[in-house]
């Protein structure tokens, strides 16, 4: 088996008095591809924030390699979150700032690369998401998809050790949404990145993850933890309900 | 009630904390924050407003002749209209018609754009890359505040004093010569270092509040013109509030 990499405990995420979810306890494995499954507004966005360290858990902890996420002081936490790329599910591009400047920034704050270094690595990744050629452009220049595969190539980076990503494939149509699962699948086979994502693909749910968590928006806690294809068959109804499209 | 209130002044405090550890790494060398942002703030804010201060402050200057002279011809003493305008501009006009002015323009905008970030989680995107919002938006933009508003007062002191001059020259017939040498005579170094320092304490008000309710604001459409508005209202009655400050301390250290 392998190292546990982020472990939550017990954790309750609230908007003020808001409830979202609570009591969610589970681990994510390292090397793991893990989905985040659940409807729409059931808190996936909200739990993706308590984990990149963007909002304190109401309750619970967040554990990543058995260090307590928010009870750590500022800049050890900010080391620890500087392993992670996080893409966001607008795609959060950098508004003032070119396609290849967006993927540059963090390069240049942590990095030694020269500039002609950094430029090529972020052309580099730029391509690996079908980006090649629009290095000059402004977010504001393309279009919905294209932001939001500028913005994984972004959290790409660093070469992070665990990379987020929300909703990368909505809005993208059937071709490069394979081709971002061929990519995370080969990101995970070849340079070991523990991957989390949110998705609704069911293709690309049964595809690509190892592992996965149902979170249910009426009993507001998690209802099945384990690999898709478990789930479809020994899941709770609504689990296998959702990863049937309902037709159950 | 109270406890939004409680709410808001710890959430300014926090901000304020912030701010001053961004600027401590600011000076050490250690912030983050792009060379080329910094240029196009300043450019916002010094350069590409210039325009209006001027305009506005001979206006000004223009308005406090005209409505000087109605008293001071009725005793025959058109020419201090020279000491009234210049003394006016250096001590109080220059600095908060300049302040009130950027805190439409440059301030709103600055409130606006950092609004609209927050709305696209732009910010936290930079939080999640390990920049702080703090260093990367709110310092630039502090900064060419600190810098370019005693620059702009200086220019609407000149300005203001050019409009008064215009009055008492084209219509009471001072020679443009008299009414400078009136103006120098009457107003010193104190009235004019009073004004500038002024001008940087209302620059940090105008851009700390702007940044801060950029930063703060909704989500929303709605929550990037809230940010805005209240940016340009607490900032104009901050400016007032400090500028009675100065007021009664000016006139207890009689300067
Ligand atoms: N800033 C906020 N303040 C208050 N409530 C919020 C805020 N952001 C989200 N919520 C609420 O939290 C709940 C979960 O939102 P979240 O964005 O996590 O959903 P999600 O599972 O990611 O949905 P989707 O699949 O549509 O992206 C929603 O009901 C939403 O109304
Ligand atoms: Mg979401």
């Amino acid at each position: 088996m392998n190292r546990v990499c982020l472990n939550i405990e017990n954790l309750t995420m609230k908007y003020e008095d808001k409830l979202i979810q609570e009591n969610l306890t589970f681990p994510i494995y390292e090397g793991d591809i893990f989905v985040v499954m659940g409807g729409s507004g059931c808190g996936k966005s909200t739990l993706l924030r308590h984990l990149v360290g963007l909002k304190r858990p109401s309750s619970g902890k967040v554990f990543i390699y058995n260090e307590s996420l928010w009870d750590l002081d500022e800049d050890k936490r900010q080391d620890i979150l500087r392993e992670f790329g996080v893409s966001f599910q607008s795609g959060a591009l950098w508004t003032s700032m070119t396609l290849k400047e967006n993927v540059s920034l963090s390069l240049e704050e942590y990095t030694n690369y020269s500039k002609n270094e950094i430029s090529e690595i972020a052309k580099q990744k730029l391509s690996l998401v079908g980006l090649s050629g629009f290095e000059d452009y402004y977010p504001f220049e393309i279009s919905g998809g294209m932001k939001k595969r500028a913005g994984i190539a972004r959290a790409m980076a660093l070469d992070p050790k665990v990379l987020f990503l929300d909703e990368p494939s909505a809005g993208l149509d059937p071709i490069s949404s394979k081709n971002l699962d061929d990519l995370i699948i080969k990101l995970n086979k070849e340079e070991g990145v523990t991957v989390v994502i949110i998705t609704h693909e069911l293709d690309s749910i049964f595809r690509i993850g190892t592992n996965s968590v149902f979170l249910d928006a009426e009993t507001k806690t998690m209802q099945g933890y384990g690999s898709p294809k478990e789930l479809l068959e020994n899941g709770c109804e609504k689990v296998r309900r959702f990863l049937q499209r309902g037709e159950l | 009630m109270f406890r939004n209130l409680y709410n808001k002044t710890i959430s300014v405090l926090e901000f304020l904390g912030l701010t001053i550890l961004s600027f401590s790494r600011f000076f050490t060398g250690k912030a983050r924050y792009r060379k080329k942002d910094l240029l196009l703030v300043f450019y916002e804010s010094g350069p590409a407003s210039i325009g209006i201060v001027c305009l506005i402050s001979l206006l000004v200057g223009l308005i406090l002749a005209y409505i000087g002279s109605i008293q001071l011809e009725q005793f025959g003493a058109v020419i201090y209209i020279a000491d009234l305008v210049g003394l006016a501009m250096l001590r109080e006009m220059g600095a908060i018609m300049t302040s009130i002015i950027m805190a439409g323009r440059t301030g709103a905008s600055f409130a606006a754009s950092i609004a609209t970030m927050e709305a696209n989680e732009e910010i936290d995107a930079l939080k999640t890359t390990g920049i702080s919002p703090i260093d990367f938006l709110v310092v630039p933009r502090v900064i060419s505040f600190i810098i370019c508003f005693p620059f702009l007062c200086i220019v609407s002191d000149l300005v203001g004093i050019l409009g008064g001059a215009i009055v008492g020259v084209s219509s009471f017939e001072i020679s443009p010569i008299r009414y400078f040498e009136q103006t120098i005579l009457r107003v010193d170094l104190t009235d004019f270092f009073i004004g500038l320092v002024k001008s940087i304490f209302f620059g940090i008000i105008v851009s700390l509040s702007a940044c801060y309710f950029g930063i703060k604001s909704k989500r929303t459409a709605e929550g990037v013109g809230n940010a805005t508005t209240s940016s340009v209202v607490v900032s104009i009655v901050l400016i007032i509030i400090c500028d009675a400050i100065f007021a009664v301390l000016t006139s207890v250290l009689g300067i």
